[in-house]
């Protein structure tokens, strides 16, 4: 009998000495280069102008600056210098594009009667890893924010520390910007975003992730 | 090749456990204690989608009493109380040492598993017992600073269970067979479990046994309403392969150890687990 007790006694004060909480080094996910024209028209007045702009990302998803060349396809409907100020000349359509280091943006855009910014994105959520994430989102610019809304069809599996992310990676949250946590596991819900931290079109993403345990439950590209 | 191997949670160590008798119930005043130490440690999961994933590394660590004891020749009671639960998720730092987010650890009581077993049929070379348990939730489901870690899944579920075994090899051997329903509440999935268990004694103190054990969801909850956020709680679903050895030090005492591993997974993590344990029987 005192065997068995020193026995369960050495079980007992082994089972204590592992169980210290450990360190995990991350290596930074690498993400595609990205250039994104920040400021985006679906149609310009002819004879008036417009600065375009476009933010470069390098493959840490930090913002870098960058020395931009802009072209249009067609000088003769819109023409636009090396500062990426565009003017429209006769009504038609036009291919923009920005270029940097091999990476390239490009709109379409109309020349016509009037000009009209794009102030509005919009997506659907998919699950991924087979966890549920479903419903529409849209984000719009307002005043000096950004306002995420998903709409009342939205619906996400129940996750330990689920919080909302924009990131140009369809799987990692690498230079992504952190909105917050997850408000509710289904509904509608707003999420605010300060324009310092992030332009309308800066992000292609809204993740769903798992922050303790670094796992992606689902994600919406923007349609536009 | 390690990362085709598995996590047991909790719930799987308890019913792995629960197979000491197999179809035999305990006889009467008589029974089986056992103080265990189970411990897994893994930075990989198997996803809902089945596919292994890297996560920050999580650990459980579950020190426990198992014990049956015999009511009667046919009815047993069986309890398995984990007194001493720990879970822990790891500090993550970039390459440059700068923090990303801190660990965290919550030490509690687990789950806790009241059975009753009853013989239906004892006499026969093939014995046959049913028995119905209940999972109580006294563990931590949202435990640790981050409330992320579960040292239980917060949910009450009963299980009802039917075991068959046969001894083999003129009483050195034995096979146990069981198939399982497990009714889970607060929206968690229904589970369908089997198992089968192959053992045989090894000379006088040794014996060893083989143990398969699956975990089938029936996917009839929800994963949006669960109320426990555990990445581990709903769905679960995985084919452990268990070998084990025990050593009889003295005729009613001995020392038992075992590795789980998995074949399939989902929603565990993705890890070898280790058990020991010291057994009394009387």
């Amino acid at each position: 009998m005192r065997q068995l007790k020193k026995l369960c006694c050495s079980l007992l004060v082994v089972a204590l000495l592992p169980g210290c909480i450990g360190t995990d080094v991350v290596d930074i996910e690498l993400v595609d280069e990205k250039l994104t024209i920040s400021t985006r028209l679906s149609s310009l007045a002819v004879g008036d102008s417009y600065q375009f702009m476009a933010d470069y990302f390098n493959n840490m998803g930090e913002e870098e600056m960058a020395t931009i060349s802009w072209a249009s396809d067609n000088e003769s409907v819109i023409s636009i210098n090396d500062d990426g100020l565009a003017e429209a000349h006769t009504a038609g359509e036009a291919t923009i594009t920005a270029k940097y280091m091999g990476v390239e943006d490009m709109i379409q855009v109309r020349a016509g009667d009037e000009t009209s910014e794009v102030n509005v994105r919009s997506g659907s959520f998919m699950g991924a890893n087979r966890y549920t994430v479903g419903g529409d989102f849209n984000m719009v610019e307002e005043g000096d924010q950004l306002i995420l809304t998903f709409e009342d069809n939205f619906q996400a599996s129940s996750g330990p520390g689920l919080f909302i992310y924009l990131s140009n990676s369809s799987t990692s949250i690498t230079g992504g910007l952190e909105v917050g946590p997850i408000q509710a596991n289904r509904g509608r819900q707003v999420y605010e975003i300060s324009l310092d931290q992030a332009g309308l079109f800066t992000y292609d993403y809204v993740l769903v992730w798992c922050k303790p345990f670094g796992v992606l439950f689902g994600l919406g590209e923007f349609d536009n | 090749m390690m990362r085709r191997f598995l996590l047991l949670t909790s719930g799987c160590l308890l019913f792995h456990l629960s197979w000491a008798g197999g179809g035999w119930p305990a006889p009467k005043g008589g029974g089986y204690l056992k103080l265990s130490e189970y411990f897994i440690r893994s930075g990989s999961y198997y996803a809902p989608s089945g596919e292994i994933i890297d996560i920050t590394t999580a650990s459980i660590y579950i020190t426990s009493l198992y014990g049956e004891y015999g009511l009667t020749d046919k009815l047993t009671v069986i309890g398995y109380v984990p007194f001493f639960s720990r879970a822990t998720l790891n500090e993550q730092v970039d390459r440059n040492g700068m923090q990303i987010a801190p660990g965290d650890a919550v030490n509690s009581f687990g789950d806790t598993d009241i059975s009753f077993k009853y013989g239906l049929i004892t006499n026969k070379p093939i014995v046959m017992s049913a028995s119905l348990t209940f999972g109580f939730p006294f563990g931590n489901s949202q435990g640790g600073e981050t409330g992320v870690l579960q040292t239980g899944d917060g949910e009450f579920n009963t299980m009802l269970s039917v075991e068959v075994s046969r001894g083999i090899s003129q009483g050195k051997g034995w096979v146990n067979t069981l198939l399982a329903f497990n009714n889970r509440t607060n929206n968690f999935s229904d589970e369908f479990r089997w198992g089968v268990e192959i053992g045989h004694k090894l000379g006088t103190k040794w014996s060893a046994g083989l143990k398969f054990y699956s975990v089938n969801s029936l996917n009839n909850g929800s994963d949006v309403e669960t109320p426990a956020n555990g990445i581990f709680s709903n769905n679960i679903e995985y084919l452990a392969i268990t070998p084990e050895i025990n050593y009889n030090i003295k005729e009613n005492f001995g020392l038992s150890t075992s590795v789980g591993f998995a074949a399939s997974g989902k929603r565990v993590l993705a890890s070898p687990s280790f058990s020991a344990g010291v057994f009394v029987t009387f």
